[in-house]
């Protein structure tokens, strides 16, 4: 049965978000992805820290010990970034980290001190201990990835795809090939990926750019200083919101990071290039396929 | 969930040069575009637009945005003979990055929508393309894999999101100064 295919580019969690989809019918896909593109809009609304009146805006302005109701999107994300911060004791930390080394004008001056512990949740709903800064980032924009391709796998597209700013996702009978940048050498050809999700971070003197022209600082929370690292860090999972958090959680564990990766059935590839050739790493190490 | 993948690159290869070759896609015409955004039934005129230097300064100093200025790529929008708003088809570009984008604006002068047409990325490479696939080819493992296609997916941030918002800052200027219907 003949299949049509539609592809749209739009500006969305600071980023370009692509679709792309296939079904035998023309007018249901059309719709399908305008359901994905308002899944999107949503989870951009709850979880951007600058649109005024999203969850993450509520929860900064509360005062300590205050319950702030939040949407089920919210808490799916809270709920992950805490088990990962949990998983890793601190290494990824919302309330850390990315924050600290952005360029550009917050809506509140982040408080010292505050951490992932400082924050508790119950169903429906959060409240700090303290007064901290959520940066949800990575994690929301790669959340909203999984829930757009949700929306079109319910559709009944036969294939999707959606990348937004290099967070991917799809799923379909063929494998998509995926290229990563490597500073140094450019396109390269990393994973053929036919279901799950691949994200990516390009590390240069331990700065990595976001899509909206921001630059981010690695920080690690436990020494609260830059780390260095350089080169590109891809990690597929199955879902785009653990591979985009598993870039960070490797980007500061390195190899130690391996055991979290088995936790989150995540692979990762740690690529570095100077012209002629091309270093690469797999981790967890026994990594064959 | 489920995952399947097949990593394309071992540890240990060596390359030949540098490689980030042109690829291009294009999402939308410029009469789906307007379909898009204004739906079926709106009627799209041309409108000429001519600016003092006086104006160009102006509309010029509140973007980075370098490429020409869209004016022979505006329309006036009309629904049931109505009046319904603006539908402008611009340029930018970053460092590699070329994009058109259509953004509609409504009779306020408020961007109502906005839809990529084409993007396009191009670069120098030292190799020729197809040499700098070849090394890649035959090591894929697992499932079939069309290497030759055009490079659809890339993993890993631009910075389009930063200049398609120098642009649309500009439109917005273009119809503060020229297009907005002054008492």
């Amino acid at each position: 049965m003949p299949e049509s295919e539609l592809s749209r580019a739009r500006t969305w969690l600071g980023t370009l978000v692509e679709i792309r989809a296939r079904h035998v019918r023309l007018e249901v896909l059309e719709d399908a992805l305008e359901r994905a593109y308002a899944r999107i809009a949503q989870v951009h609304a709850r979880m951007s820290v600058h649109e005024a009146g999203s969850d993450l805006r509520r929860l900064h302005a509360a005062a300590p010990g205050t319950w702030v109701p939040l949407a089920p999107d919210t808490c799916a994300v809270l709920e992950f970034a805490l088990e990962l911060s949990r998983r890793t004791d601190g290494v990824f930390d919302p309330c850390v980290g990315a924050l600290l080394g952005l360029v550009g004008a917050l809506p509140v001056s982040a408080p010292s001190g505050a951490s992932w512990r400082d924050l508790e949740l119950a169903p429906g709903r959060a409240r700090c201990r303290r007064p901290l800064l959520l940066d949800l980032g990575g994690v929301a924009k790669g959340y909203a990835v999984d829930q757009a391709l949700a929306e079109l796998r319910r559709a009944g597209c036969s294939a999707a795809l959606v990348n937004a700013g290099g967070d991917l996702a799809c799923f379909g009978p063929e494998p998509e090939p995926v290229h990563v940048r490597v500073a140094g050498l450019g396109l390269v050809p990393l994973l053929a990926l036919s279901a799950g999700a691949l994200a990516s971070s390009c590390y240069a003197e331990g700065v990595a750019a976001a899509g909206d022209g921001r630059v981010s600082a690695l920080i690690d929370p436990r020494t609260g200083a830059p780390a260095a690292r350089s080169g590109t860090i891809s990690v597929t999972a199955p879902t785009a919101m653990s591979a985009d958090a598993l870039t960070k959680v490797v980007a500061l564990m390195g190899d130690s990071a391996a055991p979290i990766l088995r936790e989150y059935a995540a692979q990762a590839a740690l690529l570095d290039g100077t012209a002629g050739s091309l270093s690469l790493r797999f981790l967890p190490t026994d990594t064959t396929r | 969930m489920e995952h399947r993948y097949a990593w394309l690159l071992a540890p240990g290869l060596i390359l030949a040069g540098t490689a980030e070759f042109a690829h291009a896609t294009q999402y939308l015409s410029v009469e789906q575009a307007q379909a898009a955004l204004f739906g079926p039934g709106a009627r799209f005129e041309r409108t000429l637009v001519a600016l003092s230097e006086a104006q160009r300064q102006t509309i010029r100093a509140v973007s980075k945005t370098r490429t020409p200025l869209p004016l022979e790529r505006i329309w006036e929008v009309q629904r049931e003979g109505e009046p319904a708003g603006w539908f402008i088809v611009d340029e930018v570009y970053g460092k590699h990055e070329y994009i058109t984008y259509a953004v509609a604006l409504d009779l306020e002068g408020r961007v109502s929508g906005l839809e990529i047409l084409d993007y396009r990325e191009t670069h120098g490479a030292e190799v020729r393309e197809a040499d700098w696939r070849a090394q890649f080819v035959g090591k894929a493992q697992g499932a079939a894999l069309k290497l030759e296609q055009d490079i659809r997916n890339i993993s890993g941030a631009t910075l389009s999101c930063l200049h398609l918002a120098e642009g649309v800052r500009r439109v917005l200027q273009l119809h503060e100064t020229a297009l907005k219907p002054h008492a």
